[in-house]
């Protein structure tokens, strides 16, 4: 029984380099389910543009602000009229990017994803927390959000202590980029009553 | 899969495989957009069985050109006519003239350590179930042979070290470009081949393991007269 074929690579290699083999999120799921992947090596691993990579395990600090996040989060669904759902740290599809990333805090649109996960489609808003990846979620992450069309995407820059939102996704990038400081209330433009106090992440 | 490579390295196959230049260009062998300063980003390194067991669930169609290069699954290079013209040829002059005692593999794949290159042509130790219960190894490997066009850069500093480091005795390249058969031995396990030389027309090769075996360099290229069916 065999799988879809990989897309193939666009890249263009230079001579003596490695072309590496891309692969579907379906070949990435049978691979899950194969047991290739063990569970103590392999909980960071995420699939990016067809390549089965590792990230870097988090620092104790953007652990700690994922856990005020994560409180603030679970707080504003409590209170907030928009039908959603949160999830933290939990996979997501980005199928046309053969890309599975974990996002470390979602809202969703509420069903059952059991059978497969959610899509950029089914995201209201989307939170990552940087510390030392900052450059890299302000970068090329932020530009894969982007050519999914992710809604809302806001970045919690733990060095500068603010908060990055981004709007308005077109042509693979955020038309909308505004840095709200320490201080400063943040609403969301997605979720119409749901709103972060920055300070309360920063203790 | 279209590819567009730009003119390969044609120059002395010593200093392309020095240890320097082998460590800079697994450096940069990253995409671009993966070697950021801040990036938090490695490459999963898949094991052999790791990667047998992928195989083997048919995760990828049957006939995938793929390979394991240390510990990472990469499109195997595209394969010109003349390419595959040379290994035909091989696969003609050499069953006549290899002792007893020994086993022709074409585009096989081989097992070293993480990588599981499928190279064009190996010369392996007999065994009398031909390698049907395990992979060859390198220890298995009396003589191995790559052909290549546009793929010289990548045989010499990508697959050589690796075939050095695995201790593979012989390995020639077969250089379409230049006309001429590179050939490496003494193998250091920091990825070089100690001793590197150049044959050309009119040379004639005999590989260090096997001495009975002589084959002349236009024979290999196909610049003789007197190859007929």
């Amino acid at each position: 029984m065999s799988l879809a074929a990989i897309d193939p690579a666009v890249t263009q290699p230079q001579p003596g380099t490695r072309v590496p083999a891309r692969f579907s999120v379906v070949q990435f799921d049978a691979m899950i389910d194969a047991g290739v992947f063990s569970e103590e090596t392999d909980r960071q691993i995420q699939l990016l543009n067809g390549e089965i990579v590792i990230m870097t395990p988090p620092n104790p600090l953007h652990d700690d602000v994922v856990g005020l996040l994560s409180a603030w989060a679970f707080g504003e669904l409590h209170r907030s009229q928009e039908n959603v759902e949160v999830r933290v740290q939990l996979s997501m599809d980005l199928a046309k990017q053969n890309s599975v990333v974990l996002p470390d805090l979602m809202f969703v649109a509420p069903r059952s994803y059991s059978a497969r996960r959610p899509t950029a489609s089914d995201t209201r808003l989307l939170i990552e927390v940087s510390d030392t990846t900052l450059v890299y979620d302000l970068g090329d992450k932020m530009r894969m959000y982007a050519a999914e069309n992710v809604v809302e995407y806001w970045v919690i820059d733990i060095p500068h202590r603010s908060l990055i939102v981004h709007l308005d996704p077109a042509t693979g990038r955020y038309r909308s980029v505004q840095t709200f400081a320490e201080h400063e209330l943040v609403n969301s433009k997605s979720l119409t009553d749901v709103s972060l106090s920055v300070s309360r992440l920063f203790r | 899969m279209a590819s567009v490579i730009s003119p390969p390295d044609s120059t002395s196959p010593q200093a392309t495989m020095s240890p320097s230049t082998t460590m800079s260009r697994q450096k940069t062998e990253l995409p671009q957009k993966m070697i950021l300063p801040s990036s938090p980003i490695v490459r999963h390194r898949f094991t052999i069985e790791q990667y047998h067991d992928i195989i083997d669930r048919g995760i990828f169609a049957e006939d995938e050109p793929i390979e394991l290069l240390r510990g990472e699954i990469v499109r195997k290079m595209p394969i010109g006519n003349p390419h595959a013209a040379t290994v035909k040829r091989l696969n003609r002059l050499l069953p006549t003239r290899l002792p007893a005692g020994v086993l022709l593999s074409i585009q096989d794949p081989i097992s070293i350590e993480e990588s599981e290159p499928e190279p064009d042509v190996a010369i392996l130790n007999f065994r009398d179930d031909l390698y049907a219960s395990r992979r060859p190894n390198a220890q298995d490997v009396l003589l191995l042979i790559e052909v290549a066009d546009s793929s010289l850069a990548y045989d010499r500093d990508v697959k050589g070290p690796i075939y050095a480091e695995a201790g593979v005795r012989e390995y020639w390249i077969v250089n379409l470009l230049n006309s001429t058969v590179e050939v490496y031995r003494d193998p250091q396990s920091d990825g070089r081949f100690a001793t590197v030389t150049t044959a050309v027309s009119g040379e004639i090769l005999t590989p260090l393991l096997l001495s009975g075996l002589s084959v002349p360099v236009d024979e290999i290229l196909g610049l003789t007269q007197t190859q007929r069916v």
